[in-house]
């Protein structure tokens, strides 16, 4: 009896965070919110030129604890499941994309398949980091011509002098769209009154010229990148410009 | 589990006594709020850089402030009533005391040890060691460069070094048996703006410098540094020959009370948490937070509450954060303008805040029955806040009585 009481005591008592991180990881919470977030890319806006991209932060809007985040995407992306791109105005933000739809595009778009198949199983499923070195290249028989052909197909881009970030077809105008669409929506956000917005009034306004990604796709941005700050109010969030 | 209850288990022995202290700091924590009783006696005239409470009893509040002065505070309440306003029981100002800091003072710290003796330092150049009673330096070391910080070691038995900080791009390391600097530590290139020693290795010394990097010492080491934190966990590959800790200064380090992790935050807007061990980014997202301060912003953590918190002053506000999660807990809204230090109080669980608008604010876990509650003595009851006495709202002060 007296050591049943114990235990239950324990639980109650001592939320310690090693406990918490592992409910938070039984769930897989970030895949899931991942999967969502990339049905909200319009692709048909792109013709498929674009593949689905989620940007990382973006999940922040929706799970408050940014480690557990942090660690599932490492996970994933040790996984083969995802892969993640340097890209994006900040320091520090990164891209999603899944591995399927990747290697998909690359199939469609790239111009000599042969090589495009030799990048995919000797590079992207060896190297799961955002860059790469040319020594790696080299040393996996890729001449010169063939690094030429892949940054060519943008697959790959110049970081420094022999160092490459990984790429995809599509990333540049992706990231046109995508700068122009947080800008007109911060806009909104602060030129409203006490630069503050329902979020629900946001997403009625009536943007489909300039922000082609969809207001819900950077209502999320916004969030996570910590561009406003969410209030939950009576009448749902409110979002108010953090400046 | 209720308090009856706890109490009842502590008791029976079923909770153990450290856990029961700590599970009651945690609650007291979390409600943690502006202070309705005690106040900090404001007696700047200018903003306050750097705040220090002796650990010894938890009782004197050291304070330096933007125009060179020092204050003493007196934080515990032995008058018995709830109000309560904690007196300045020394001060060191250009009009009272000629030894004053001529600048700016930017780091003040207690004698680990006893309440006899303080360090403070500033942009004049000067570390002062002063006698606490007699408010005189009992020596000044002068520093090539301006100081941004030091710190004693709160452990050490085998040294007696005081970290100075520098805008020389070096660590002095200041020996308070010969009073003067015994060793230089090369290897930043730019100004350091944070040092700490470990609480855990007397002889490990942590800094950090506006090179974005974050060096870990050993000072008996004829070579340089133990290692460099890198922010990436060496998965960057970039061909850079130094790696960095963040992307922006590195201007606030704190050890946990254990020794076992690193905490520091930068202009970048991120907060970071390393094992001092490995020198590994442990890769805790505490999110972005806004800092402004170029110079240092001093944070501290809650080291008997579970799990353990973490105080970091963003412009206006005091933020809470659990160490090992980095989840949001708090945000404290008091000052009216940049907080720039704070320090916490383990005996009764009570946060105190300096900021540039001139306060020492006081947070502490005031719940709702403590507001009601009558005070010990209804005599000495009206404080300095109650002072004026009550007025009838429908008088007037032309009327006569007699009419």
């Amino acid at each position: 009896m007296s050591k049943r009481k114990n235990e239950e005591s324990e639980i109650v008592i001592y939320s310690s965070p090693v406990k918490q991180q592992c409910v938070a990881n039984d769930v897989r919470e970030t895949e899931k919110i991942l999967r969502e977030l990339s049905l909200l890319f319009p692709e048909e806006k792109f013709l498929k030129r674009v593949p689905r991209v989620v940007m990382k932060h973006m999940i922040y809007s929706r799970i408050s604890n940014r480690t557990v985040v942090d660690k599932e995407i490492d996970e994933l992306t040790q996984n083969g499941v995802i892969r993640l791109f340097k890209l994006g105005s900040e320091e520090e933000s990164l891209a999603v994309l899944f591995m399927d739809q990747y290697k998909e595009i690359i199939n469609r778009k790239c111009s000599d398949l042969l090589l495009a198949k030799k990048f995919i199983s000797k590079i992207l499923d060896r190297i799961k980091e955002t860059t790469l070195e040319k020594e790696a290249l080299i040393r996996t028989d890729f001449s010169e011509e063939n690094i030429k052909t892949l940054i060519h197909d943008c697959l790959l881009t110049v970081r420094t002098a022999n160092t490459y970030w990984f790429c995809f077809p599509g990333a540049g105008e992706f990231m046109k769209t995508y700068v122009k669409g947080r800008q007109s929506i911060l806009g909104v956000v602060k030129k409203s009154k006490y630069q503050q917005i329902l979020q629900n009034e946001l997403e009625l306004r009536n943007m489909k010229k300039t922000v082609p990604l969809g207001v819900c796709y950077h209502v999320h941005d916004i969030i996570g990148a910590d561009l406003v700050t969410c209030v939950n109010t009576t009448s749902g969030n409110l979002l108010r410009f953090a400046n | 589990m209720n308090d009856v209850e706890a109490i009842f288990s502590l008791k029976t022995g079923l909770l153990d006594a450290r856990k029961f202290r700590s599970n009651q700091a945690t609650k007291r924590i979390s409600a943690l709020r502006l202070s309705n009783f005690q106040e900090v006696e404001n007696s700047h005239s200018a903003g306050i850089n750097t705040i220090d409470l002796e650990k010894v009893e938890g009782r004197y509040l050291l304070s330096g402030g933007a125009d060179g002065s020092i204050h003493i505070h007196d934080v515990l309440n032995l008058s018995g009533n709830l109000q309560f306003t904690c007196k300045n029981v020394g001060k060191i100002d250009r009009q009272s005391n000629r030894h004053c800091h001529k600048y700016s003072v930017e780091c003040v710290q207690w004698y680990p040890l006893d309440t006899g003796m303080f360090l403070s330092s500033g942009m004049d150049k000067n570390l002062k060691i002063w006698d606490a009673n007699a408010q005189v330096p009992a020596d000044v070391v002068l520093v090539n460069g301006k100081i941004y910080h030091h710190h004693m070691s709160p452990n050490a038995t085998q040294h007696n070094l005081v970290a100075v900080a520098s805008t020389a791009n070096q660590v002095f390391l200041a020996d308070l048996r010969s009073g003067s600097t015994t060793h230089e530590l090369r290897s930043h290139t730019s100004s350091i703006l944070s040092v700490k020693w470990s609480p855990m290795q007397e002889f490990q010394l942590a800094s950090g410098s506006m090179d974005n990097r974050l060096l870990m010492w050993d000072v008996r080491a004829a070579r340089s540094c133990l290692f460099s934190m890198d922010q990436y966990n060496g998965r960057n590959h970039a061909d850079v020959e130094k790696t960095t800790a963040h992307n922006g200064n590195v201007h606030g380090l704190s050890f946990t009370a254990d020794g076992l992790f690193l905490i520091s935050v930068g202009t970048d807007c991120r907060m970071r948490l390393w094992n001092t061990e490995t020198g590994r980014n442990e890769m805790v997202n505490y999110g972005k937070i806004s800092m402004e301060s170029k110079k240092g912003t001093r944070f501290d953590i809650s080291s008997d509450t579970e799990p353990q918190m973490i105080f970091v002053p963003s412009q206006g506000n005091i933020l809470v954060y659990e160490l090992t999660t980095g989840i949001k807990r708090a945000t404290l809204l008091g000052h009216y303008n940049t907080v720039t230090c704070c320090a916490y109080n383990e005996n009764v669980q009570s946060l105190y805040s300096g900021a540039n608008d001139r306060n020492i604010l006081v947070w502490a876990p005031e719940s709702a029955e403590a507001i009601r509650e009558e005070p010990v003595n209804k005599g000495a009851a009206l404080g300095p806040r109650s002072i004026v006495p009550r007025r009838n709202l429908t008088e007037d002060a032309w009327s006569s009585d007699e009419g």
